[in-house]
């Protein structure tokens, strides 16, 4: 477990990156002036936007599991769930730069979240029966609000995963895919 | 921004219609209009009691409120209160008017949406925005909207429709309809 929480980021470059794409995402000013500046910034999310104190949270747990601190992940994790209904579990690597709209989520097993991408509400990235292996989820994916992608698979960079879409089988880069079972109704060109 | 606010109606007048459309929907016989305030007010706090949705629900109704009047900080605390006692999220662009049954909670509406009088919101609902749209949708009276449906775009939702669970709509719906699947489309009519 130890080699695989080397994987997490560091907390100050997973926050700022995050703030970042949340700014972006929200249609807000993304380029922080100084850190002092990125500090108010992130703090001002933490106040106005549904999930990113969560998300915070969630990154400080994930620096802290890569050191070996006992205990204090597993209440972060609780605060997590408590404030905005994330549950991200500890095998879930999320690089630097992710926008969760408003929680509501579940990520559990071996997954992988690329930067860039979007988690909407009632989101679950996870396992399919008898595999620990979950997705590996590019970068700036955009998942629609109640989509569920499990199992073994791959969702491509840049592809727009719809609402409600049921992802069983891997994706390719920058397409949209919806329905359930998923199907990709736009390719690339 | 300030003028939509006070389009949220009077914290009285919706806690009692809420409270009149939730005890009806959940079988209870209560009649809001010559009940005497404080039986209203009794039956209000025995829903919160009972009811999973309706302590965050009263919570909204009193932070859009105070919002409408320039009260600073305790709208986001009632707002982080019904996110973690029912997980309602809902922000602040959205209408919502008097008489509304949210049924257990675990609902997301975001964007310049509107929902009237009557209508039923199962759990695991979004309503929102699609992509470079600030408008949401419109839900007319009477409204079913199913567990897990997602009503996502720019478009009206008539009186009386039933939208299916897990349904994913993003195109107008007519009055009396009952659509399902993803895209949703008719599929019967009352």
């Amino acid at each position: 477990m130890q080699g695989l929480f080397a994987q997490h980021p560091g907390f100050r470059i997973a926050v700022l990156a995050d703030a970042r794409v949340t700014c972006h995402q929200r249609g807000e000013r993304h380029d922080f002036r100084s850190g002092r500046d990125a500090f108010f910034q992130v703090l001002r999310l933490m106040w106005v936007s549904d999930a990113f104190t969560a998300h915070v949270a969630y990154r400080l747990r994930a620096a802290m599991l890569r050191r070996g601190v006992p205990v204090l992940p597993r209440m972060l994790h609780r605060f997590c769930m408590r404030n905005a209904q994330v549950s991200i579990g500890p095998g879930v690597v999320m690089q630097p730069g992710v926008y969760i709209v408003h929680g509501q989520i579940v990520l559990d097993g071996l997954v992988e979240i690329g930067s860039g991408t979007v988690i909407s509400p009632w989101v679950t990235i996870g396992l399919r029966g008898g595999d620990i292996q979950g997705p590996i989820v590019g970068t700036g994916v955009n998942i629609g609000t109640g989509a569920k992608i499990i199992g073994p698979i791959e969702v491509g960079h840049d592809a727009l995963i719809g609402a409600n879409a049921v992802v069983t089988t891997s994706i390719p880069n920058a397409v949209t895919a919806v329905g359930m079972p998923a199907r990709v109704v736009k390719s690339a060109d | 921004m300030h003028a939509h606010r006070q389009l949220h109606p009077p914290f009285w007048e919706a806690v009692k219609k809420d409270t009149h459309v939730v005890s009806f929907h959940r079988g209870e016989y209560f009649e809001s209009a010559d009940a005497s305030p404080w039986y209203i007010a009794y039956r209000a706090l025995r829903l919160m009691w009972v009811s999973d949705a309706f302590f965050a629900q009263v919570a909204y109704r009193a932070r859009m409120r105070l919002r409408a009047r320039g009260v600073p900080v305790i709208p986001r605390l009632l707002h982080k209160l019904s996110m973690m006692t029912s997980q309602v999220s809902i922000d602040e662009m959205v209408v919502i008017h008097p008489g509304v049954n949210i049924a257990h909670g675990q609902v997301v509406i975001g964007g310049l949406s509107e929902i009237k009088s009557g209508c039923v919101i199962s759990p695991w609902v979004s309503i929102g925005l699609q992509a470079g749209n600030l408008k949401g949708p419109t839900i007319h009276e009477n409204v079913f909207i199913g567990s897990g449906a997602k009503l996502l775009g720019e478009f009206e939702v008539g009186a009386g429709a039933v939208i299916g669970s897990q349904a994913m709509v993003n195109r107008d719906v007519p009055a009396g309809a009952t659509v399902g699947g993803i895209p949703a489309k008719v599929i019967g009519n009352s």
